[in-house]
C-alpha cells in the first residue's frame, strides 16, 4: 500500500438525496432460539446508513424497498449487487451508485466494472452494522474501514491507497483515510471530495 | 376458502420460499432430506432408533471404519459380522441408488447411501485404506509437519510424505489427496499429535448437518442473494460462542450444478475454537471443522433454496479468487522445479482444505485443474516478505507466485 494526498479530479458530487435500497437478498439467522427471518434493512442498518449518510453529506436520507429510483442529478443511490445489475441493466448512471456488500475478494473489480461512485465490501459493512464502524474490514485483511473508489481523486487528507492485484485494479483501489473510522464519514469524504 | 387452503398448506409444507421452516410434514417443494416437517421428523427418530438398533448389530463398529490416521494405521477392522455387514451395505447401497425416493427415505434416517459404501469396503478382508502404508504405496497416513488445520492455522515445517506419494515442494506439504495429514504443524502438536482431517467418510455426518439446528451457541445467519445468472450465492455470517465473527460465500451453478467456493474468512475464530463438537464427528476427539460444517452447511442450503443434490454426485468444484498464501507458494515451488500446476494444485494447501466436505459429501476427487483466471504472477517477495519462510519452499524473493488463481476440482462418486 501506498500513502499519499491525492491528486487528480475530484468525485465532487453534489449529493442532495441518499436513496438506500436493500434489493432482494433474504436473511435467516439460526441460532439454539430457533430460525428467525431478518429483513435486510435491519440486518444491515440501512435506515442507520441512509440517515448517517445523508447528515454527513447534507442531504436526506430514505430507504426504498421497492424500486431504485433513477440515480443522478442530487440523487445518490446504495444498493446490494443484485440493485446494481437492475440500475445498469437500465442503462442508469452508475458513477451516482454506491454499491453495498461486496464480495471482499471481488470488490474493486465490481466497483470497476460498474464504474460506480464507489463501492463498500461485505466485511466493512457488516462491520459498521454489528459493531458501529470502528472495526470494520478484518475479515479480508483490510483494518479499519475501508472503501473501492477511484484513485486519482484529489483527497482532502492523507489516505492509504492499495496497490496490491488484490485490491487495485484499472482506476480503482480500497482506499482508507487513517483517523476516519466511521463508514458514512469516509463515503462522505470520498464523494465530496474537491476536483 | 382459497385463504384456508393456503393456511392448510402453509401449516403442512411450510411457507413456500422459507428454505429453513417446514411445515409439520415437510417443506414446501423442496427436495432432499434438509428439513422435515414435525411429524416426518417424529416418524423419522422412531425409524431411526429401529434403523440404529439393526445398523449396530449388523455393521461393523463406525470407529475403525473412519479412522484418523496421525500415526501407526489402525488395525483390522473389528466388527461382529463382515459378512452380514457386506451383505447389508450392499443391499442398502443398490437399492437406494436406484431409487431416488429410497434415497432420501435413507439419508433422511441418517442413513447415506454413498456413507454405507466405506463400510462396506472397511468390512472386506483386506480392504484399501486399511494396509499399512510402505515404500511406494499411498497409504493413508502421511503423517507429516505443516499439516493442515481449519481456516489455514498452519504451522509451516519440513515437508513429509509417504515415500512412493506424491508430495508438495517443501513444507507444509500435503499427502496426496485422498489422504490424510497430520503433525506437529497441526494445531495438535505435541508427542502425540492429534489428526486435524481424516479424508474418510464419517458415516452420517453429511446428514446429521441441519441448516436450522447450529451447534450450541454458535449463530449462523444466511443471506440468500438473487438469482444471478443461474447463480445463487449464500453469505453466511458466523458468530462464536465466545463471540468471534467469520465470513464464508459459497455459489451454485444452477445449470452446471457445480460448486463454488467464492469466499472464506474464519481466521479472526481462533485455531483450537474453529472445532465443532458435533456427532458424529469428522476427526475423533477433535470434533469437526468448522469450515468443513458452514460448507456443508451451505450445500444442505442450496438443496433447499435451488433444487441442488450434492451427496455422491459427480460435480466440479471451482475454488476462485485464490489468494491462500501457502497455495501460492506451493505453486510457485512447483513451477520453478518445472512440475506441473494442475498436479501441485492438487495437493495444494486450498483444494486439501476443500476436500474435507467432498469427502464428507460422498466424493472423491478425480482431477484438478489450475487456472490462473483473473490473476496474475507476482514476484514471491509481494506474498511472503521473510526471505526464510520463502526459503522453506525452495524459492528466493525474485522468483514468481501465482496470485488471485482458480482451481477446479473434479469429483465423482465415492
Amino acid at each position: 500500500m501506498s500513502e499519499r494526498v491525492g491528486r487528480g479530479k475530484g468525485v465532487g458530487m453534489d449529493v442532495q438525496r441518499v436513496v438506500v435500497v436493500p434489493g432482494g437478498a433474504r436473511v435467516t439467522r439460526v441460532t439454539d432460539a430457533g430460525v428467525v427471518e431478518v429483513p435486510l434493512r435491519v440486518e444491515l442498518r440501512l435506515d442507520d446508513l441512509a440517515e448517517a449518510l445523508a447528515r454527513v453529506l447534507g442531504a436526506t436520507g430514505t430507504v426504498a424497498d421497492d424500486n431504485a429510483p433513477a440515480p443522478g442529478a442530487g440523487t445518490l443511490v446504495v444498493g446490494s449487487v443484485d440493485v446494481l445489475d437492475d440500475l445498469a441493466g437500465s442503462g442508469a448512471d452508475m458513477g451516482w451508485v454506491v454499491g453495498l456488500t461486496l464480495p471482499r475478494l471481488r470488490a474493486v473489480r465490481v466497483t470497476s466494472a460498474f464504474g460506480l461512485a464507489a463501492g463498500v465490501d461485505s466485511d466493512v459493512m457488516h462491520a459498521w452494522a454489528d459493531e458501529g464502524g470502528g472495526e470494520g474490514g478484518g475479515g479480508g485483511g483490510g483494518g479499519g474501514d475501508a472503501i473501492y473508489g477511484r484513485t486519482d481523486v484529489r483527497l482532502p487528507r492523507p489516505a492509504v491507497v492499495a496497490d496490491d492485484p488484490l485490491d487495485a485494479f484499472g482506476a480503482y483501489a480500497r482506499i482508507t483515510l487513517p483517523g476516519v473510522t466511521d463508514l458514512p464519514t469516509l463515503l462522505a469524504t470520498y464523494l465530496t471530495a474537491t476536483p | 376458502m382459497r385463504t384456508l387452503l393456503a393456511a392448510l398448506r402453509a401449516a403442512f409444507y411450510g411457507a413456500p420460499g422459507n428454505a429453513l421452516r417446514g411445515g409439520m410434514v415437510g417443506r414446501a417443494r423442496a427436495p432432499g432430506p434438509a428439513n422435515p416437517g414435525l411429524i416426518a421428523r417424529f416418524f423419522g427418530l422412531l425409524a431411526r432408533q429401529v434403523v440404529g438398533q439393526v445398523r449396530q448389530q449388523a455393521l461393523p463398529a463406525p470407529g475403525p471404519i473412519a479412522v484418523p490416521v496421525a500415526g501407526p494405521v489402525a488395525g483390522p477392522v473389528a466388527g461382529p459380522n463382515p459378512l452380514t455387514a457386506a451383505i447389508v451395505s450392499t443391499a442398502i447401497v443398490a437399492a437406494a441408488m436406484r431409487y431416488p425416493a429410497l434415497r432420501r427415505m435413507a439419508m433422511m434416517l441418517g442413513l447415506d447411501p454413498a456413507a454405507v459404501a466405506p463400510t462396506l469396503t472397511a468390512a472386506l478382508p483386506g480392504a484399501a485404506g486399511q494396509q499399512p502404508a510402505g515404500p511406494g504405496a499411498a497409504g493413508p497416513q502421511v503423517a507429516g509437519p505443516g499439516a493442515a488445520a481449519p481456516g489455514g492455522q498452519q504451522v509451516a515445517g519440513p515437508g513429509a510424505a509417504a515415500p512412493g506419494a506424491q508430495q508438495a515442494a517443501g513444507p507444509g506439504a500435503a499427502g496426496p489427496v485422498g489422504q490424510q495429514t497430520a503433525g506437529p504443524g497441526g494445531t495438535g502438536g505435541g508427542q502425540n499429535p492429534a489428526p486435524t482431517r481424516t479424508d474418510a467418510i464419517v458415516p452420517g455426518l453429511y446428514a446429521s448437518v441441519d441448516p436450522a439446528v447450529p451447534p450450541t451457541g454458535w449463530t449462523f445467519t444466511d443471506t440468500v442473494m438473487p438469482r444471478r445468472a443461474d447463480v445463487v450465492s449464500i453469505e453466511t455470517q458466523v458468530v462464536a460462542p465466545t463471540r468471534e465473527t467469520g465470513r464464508m460465500v459459497r455459489s451454485y451453478n444452477l445449470i452446471t450444478g457445480n460448486l463454488s467456493l467464492d469466499e472464506a474468512f474464519l481466521q479472526r475464530i481462533p485455531g483450537d475454537k474453529r472445532w465443532l463438537n458435533i456427532s458424529p464427528p469428522m476427526v475423533p476427539g477433535r470434533g469437526t471443522p468448522l469450515e468443513t460444517y458452514m460448507t456443508i452447511r451451505c450445500m444442505k442450503l442450496f438443496e433447499s433454496v435451488a433444487g441442488a443434490s450434492f451427496f455422491g454426485r459427480t460435480r466440479t468444484v471451482h475454488i476462485s479468487t485464490i489468494v491462500n498464501r501457502r497455495s501460492m507458494l506451493q505453486l510457485g515451488a512447483a513451477r520453478k522445479q518445472g512440475r506441473s500446476l494442475h498436479e501441485a494444485a492438487r495437493t495444494c494447501h486450498s483444494t486439501t482444505y476443500a476436500t474435507n466436505a467432498i469427502v464428507q459429501s460422498g466424493g472423491k476427487i478425480a482431477s484438478v485443474r489450475y487456472s490462473l483466471g483473473q490473476g496474475s504472477w507476482l514476484p514471491a517477495s509481494r506474498a511472503v516478505s521473510d526471505p526464510a519462510e520463502l526459503a522453506k519452499y525452495g524459492l528466493v524473493p525474485t522468483d514468481e507466485v501465482p496470485y488471485y488463481f482458480d482451481i477446479d476440482i473434479d469429483v465423482e462418486q465415492a
